[in-house]
């Protein structure tokens, strides 16, 4: 099901009742989401992507704008009537229920020409049960599951009654470590499996890019950009987006253009051809740095840790933005610091170039 | 005088203040309630009685929780109901301590019984002015009433009340203790002195001493002032309250404290941390032989040990036997609502005849052990019978007197017992502190 | 170790000691019960020479104890169930939508302020309203005005609770397609187990208990309730102990029967009240 996103806006009446201005938490949001995809609706907290979450699914009712569903037009529809299935945060399980009461209680709910008989619903439990693999569950209680499980339990409620549209908040937040990444590769594969339009939200990047089609970027209720994970990785369009995905972070110098070079401390690090001369933020990502001992990077040198594969090197620079710059060089590389100073070379395809008043990217 | 007395009359004092007291139309909203046709009324007994005309439905709210007494007002309930057709008694019992707080709420929401109980003839004047009360004047059974209990009962020369019985207040001794020890009934300070004496040194609490209870401690001074100051002056609280006499002129009232403190080493062990119901049960296993009480401790003593042998003896208050005075109080007094509605009127005065008669008051005294208003040949308790047939010249009536308010009488009582709890005592200190006490009050 | 065991010993004899002070009433109680008046006056500790019934025959009789006893179930129980069903509707409700509404925020309150009127202040009223509408002396009369002085507490009670359990458990069983009332009767109320069995409990508790009310509503012999009759033990200047225990026992024995069957309920509650998140 194709989900279509129409100028949505949701304004919230301030909870300090002193400031009379309203809390805009999502703003004039345009987004269509392709059939059958896994989107990741990726932000930091309090920018306003549950809020789009709770507005596709119907839970809130937009200030301003349209919500369509294939063709349909479900902005005024109530949740139950959109075909959706959501999965909060924190599961919002039953307690008192069993595993399988709790999954079965969406097919109760049914009425009129939806109704089920007794034997439907168990046939459509089992198949649900086993998409999710939690057969030897169904007669626990929530409280004698573990997270994962409980995930799993609240995914399976979420499809037993067959929604065009998964949805789901923060699905891996509440899980360990070592469960999320396997938690997440499941899924993957239940979202293929199944077929659903799939949109869930995260604010941990790597979660977003290693399961998602399509990742949309939002920062303040306001889209920045909607693309293929790679694509918005390697083509951020502003700084926010830039700096929001990969770890380490990447690592941003201001610097400037001038006679069609990008410098930084007035020492040329990039060819600018056909630029205007002006003020820029200079983003490398941490692998973009080569320890070069004529490299016109010239750091302060604090440390090296060793992270197996890699080594990162941590340094220090008069107009680098923030605390440390982060680098990643391979680890068979021998650093030997002069006077304290490490010197690097950049490479081009690892640098992005923003404008320094608005942020928005620079393509060389 | 009791402490249920005093709370009920600030009760009905605070009822007229909050402004409940819309005679007319409490008297005339109540009426039609009363009188009901047959079939209407599923709760009651009219229904059995298979008569064409109306039942008149008559109320009698009490808090006679004794099982004498209840057995009394039932069988007032069935010879009424036996005797006059067409005729409902309904009997509603409550417990003491509710029992003025309900009787204001049904007072105040037009659902007033038809007869209560009130207790002091302050209380008749606090009702009557609101026109709660019907006169009883012509009423027939009025002649079999003891005529000086009925002063009690009268109002601006009307009569509101009657008193059902009298209480007696002496002091109450074992009998067969006594003529163990070969003692007699003193009638002197000194021997009753002597008697104290004999009794501690046979190691006997002379007197038991419920001084835990303000109420139950105030029986004891009560035999002495109340025989001395009050009987010689029917005034004496009238004069006290507006200041007009003042304790410290008054010598008798004097002499009755210090005699207090006098025998005051022949009380029982932590006089005043004994209640009235321990004090009770100590009079009754034999530890003490004497309690200054009212008549009720012969009801209550027996009832502890039925096979006590219970004397009564009245205080005595000087060298002088002459001086002794056995104090009647008229008790409770039975009030009749006063309906607008001649067939309750008449129900009612049929009602009051029944209670007032010898036959019904056999069973007040024989089974609910009280000495009633109405004299007769009734088989009483011992000791109450001598409080009846006391002779006249030696008793002390105190129907139709002006009594201590209760503002007054809590204020006299506090006072009293802290002069009495230390181990010292003076007479003066007392008499300076009531004084100022009362001067308060006046203030 | 030695140490540990002289500090658990003591705490062992402190435990004692205290369960001495707890149970002393109680064993007062039962053992008064047993005696007769004289046996009372020699004296309050000791054993009852013989252990005989007389003062719970006279108890039953004198109180019409069956008729007394049904009187106060045939009023408790229906006003706990009612309690338990009103309290958590309006505490639900004013938990989840005062947000939204002005009048919500209103009954909040209201329901607080109403917390501060004693009933001796609303005692001729309701005997007036009560007398026009021909509920005095009615078991029904009774239900409504227990029912009416409670549920202010038990609501305020509710609101506190609703608001600790997690919204999204509605949120989702409304995505499931479930109207508020059913949801709120399948997924919130089984919930509340916790304070519903600690309502239930109090409830029960404090109008069997209740006196005030029944001494002015039910004035007729046949419809008393226990506690009402009990003065019938306690006269003017006598007191009738050992009947008056008798019957506080026999009364007793009923409602702490209740909440033994109960307990296991109440802990159950808690148990699931604590919701994993």
């Amino acid at each position: 099901m194709k989900i279509v996103l129409q100028h949505l806006t949701k304004r919230f009446p301030n909870r300090n009742k002193k400031i009379k201005e309203d809390v805009i938490a999502v703003n004039d949001f345009d987004l269509e989401i392709p059939d059958g995809k896994l989107i990741g609706l990726l932000g930091p907290s309090g920018c306003g992507k549950s809020t789009v979450l709770n507005l596709i699914c119907g839970l809130e009712k937009p200030t301003e704008g349209r919500i369509f569903f294939g063709e349909t037009e479900v902005t005024d529809l109530p949740p139950e009537k959109r075909g959706v299935g959501l999965v909060f945060q924190n599961y919002a399980l039953y307690p008192h229920l069993s595993v399988y009461d709790n999954i079965k209680f969406p097919l109760e709910n049914l009425r009129g020409s939806e109704k089920l008989t007794k034997e439907e619903m168990d046939a459509r439990i089992r198949e649900v049960v086993s998409l999710v693999q939690i057969d030897g569950l169904l007669e626990r209680k929530p409280n004698e599951l573990s997270g994962g499980q409980q995930q799993r339990v609240a995914i399976a409620r979420a499809l037993v009654k067959m929604p065009q549209v998964l949805l789901l908040d923060e699905p891996l937040s509440n899980l360990d470590a070592r469960l999320r990444i396997q938690t997440r590769e499941e899924l993957k594969r239940i979202q293929v499996e199944t077929g659903i339009t799939t949109i869930f939200v995260t604010h941990d990047q790597e979660e977003a890019m290693s399961i998602s089609d399509t990742i949309v970027v939002m920062k303040d209720g306001v889209l920045q950009q909607q693309g293929e994970p790679q694509e918005i990785y390697d083509e951020p369009v502003n700084l926010f987006v830039a700096s929001f995905l990969g770890t380490p972070k990447i690592n941003v110098f201001t610097g400037e253009i001038k006679n069609g070079q990008v410098c930084i401390d007035h020492m040329p690090v990039l060819e600018a051809n056909g630029q205007a001369d002006r003020e820029v933020l200079v983003a490398v990502r941490p692998e973009g740095f080569v320890l070069d001992e004529n490299g016109p990077l010239s750091c302060g040198f604090v440390s090296r840790e060793v992270m197996g594969r890699d080594t990162s090197i941590v340094a220090t620079h008069g107009d680098f933005q923030g605390e440390r710059i982060r680098a990643i060089i391979p680890s068979e590389q021998e650093v030997s610091p002069e006077n304290g100073m490490v010197r690097f070379s950049l490479k081009p395809h690892k640098v992005r170039i923003f404008d320094a008043k608005t942020q928005t990217r620079i393509k060389l | 005088m009791s402490k249920k007395r005093i709370i009920a009359v600030s009760m009905v004092l605070a009822m007229l203040l909050t402004g409940c007291g819309s005679t007319a139309a409490t008297a005339n909203g109540t009426e039609e309630a009363k009188v009901e046709q047959v079939g209407q009324d599923t709760t009651s007994a009219a229904e059995e009685k298979s008569s064409d005309g109306e039942v008149i439905t008559l109320t009698w709210l009490n808090h006679y929780a004794e099982a004498g007494k209840q057995a009394w007002v039932q069988s007032v309930k069935e010879q009424f109901e036996a005797k006059y057709d067409n005729v409902v008694l309904n009997i509603e019992t409550v417990d003491a301590d509710s029992h003025k707080t309900i009787l204001q709420t049904k007072l105040a929401s037009d659902d007033a019984p038809t007869i209560f109980d009130l207790s002091s003839n302050a209380d008749l004047q606090v009702y009557n002015e609101a026109g709660y009360l019907a006169d009883l004047s012509d009423f027939e059974c009025l002649a079999n009433v003891d005529a000086g209990l009925l002063k009690e009962g009268q109002v601006d020369g009307k009569q509101v009340g009657i008193p059902i019985e009298l209480s007696g207040y002496g002091i109450f001794y074992n009998v067969d203790m006594f003529n163990e020890y070969g003692l007699e009934e003193p009638t002197t300070l000194s021997e009753l002195k002597n008697v104290c004496e004999t009794l501690k040194a046979n190691g006997i609490t002379p007197f038991a001493t419920p001084f835990a209870e303000a109420w139950a401690f105030s029986c004891y001074p009560r035999v002495l002032y109340d025989a001395v100051c009050w009987n010689n002056d029917g005034a004496f609280w009238e004069k006290l309250a507006d200041r007009s006499l003042k304790f410290a002129d008054c010598e008798d009232f004097k002499k009755q404290m210090q005699t207090v403190w006098d025998f005051h080493e022949y009380w029982g062990e932590d006089a005043f941390g004994t209640s009235w119901d321990s004090a009770q049960q100590i009079m009754a296993n034999g530890e003490a032989a004497m309690i200054a009480h009212g008549s009720w401790a012969v009801d209550g003593i027996t009832s502890y040990n039925p096979d006590i042998n219970l004397g009564v003896f009245p205080m005595p208050v000087s060298e002088d036997p002459s001086e002794c005075r056995m104090i009647k109080e008229p008790g409770q007094q039975l009030v009749l609502f006063n309906y607008q509605d001649e067939r309750i009127m008449e129900a009612a005065r049929n009602l009051y005849n029944l209670i007032y008669s010898q036959d019904c008051m056999r069973v007040y005294a024989e089974e609910a052990h009280q000495m009633p208003s109405v004299p007769g040949d009734y088989n009483i308790l011992p000791a109450l019978a001598e409080i009846v047939n006391y002779p006249a010249e030696l008793s002390f009536s105190e129907a139709g007197l002006k009594r201590n308010d209760p503002e007054h009488e809590d204020v006299l009582f506090e006072t009293m017992m802290n002069a009495y709890t230390g181990s010292t005592f003076d007479v003066n200190e007392l008499v300076d502190a009531l004084d100022t006490a009362f001067d308060n009050i006046k203030k | 170790m030695r140490k540990i065991r002289i500090s658990s010993l003591l705490y062992i004899l402190l435990m004692l000691l205290a369960i001495c002070i707890f149970i002393m009433p109680v064993a007062l109680a039962v053992l008064t019960s047993f005696k007769s008046k004289p046996e009372l006056a020699k004296s309050i500790l000791s054993l009852p020479a013989t252990w005989n019934l007389d003062n719970y025959k006279g108890a039953v009789e004198r109180s019409d104890f069956l008729n007394s006893l049904k009187n106060t179930v045939a009023v408790v129980a229906p006003s706990v169930v009612i309690i338990v069903l009103c309290s958590s509707m309006s505490g639900y409700t004013v938990a989840r939508h005062s947000r939204d509404s002005r009048a919500l925020r209103l009954l909040d309150k209201v329901y607080l302020a109403s917390l501060m009127i004693p009933f001796q202040i609303l005692m001729i009223p309701v005997y007036k309203i009560y007398k026009s509408l021909h509920l005095l002396n009615t078991l029904h009369g009774m239900i409504f005005m227990l029912v009416g002085t409670s549920i202010a507490y038990s609501s305020f009670l509710y609101v506190g609770f609703v608001k600790g359990i997690p919204h999204e458990i509605e949120e989702s069983a409304y995505m499931d397609g479930c109207s508020e009332f059913r949801c709120f009767w399948l997924i919130t109320f089984p919930l509340l187990k916790a304070i519903s069995a600690t309502v239930a409990a109090l409830h029960t508790m404090w109008l069997w208990n209740d006196f005030n009310i029944a001494v002015i509503l039910l004035q007729k012999e046949n419809v008393r309730t226990i506690t009402i009759k009990q003065f019938y033990f306690f006269g003017k200047y006598t007191a009738d102990y050992g009947m008056a225990f008798a019957a506080a026992i026999l009364s007793m024995i009923p409602v702490v029967a209740c909440f033994m069957f109960m307990q296991k309920y109440i802990v159950n509650g808690i148990v699931v009240g604590a919701v994993k998140s």
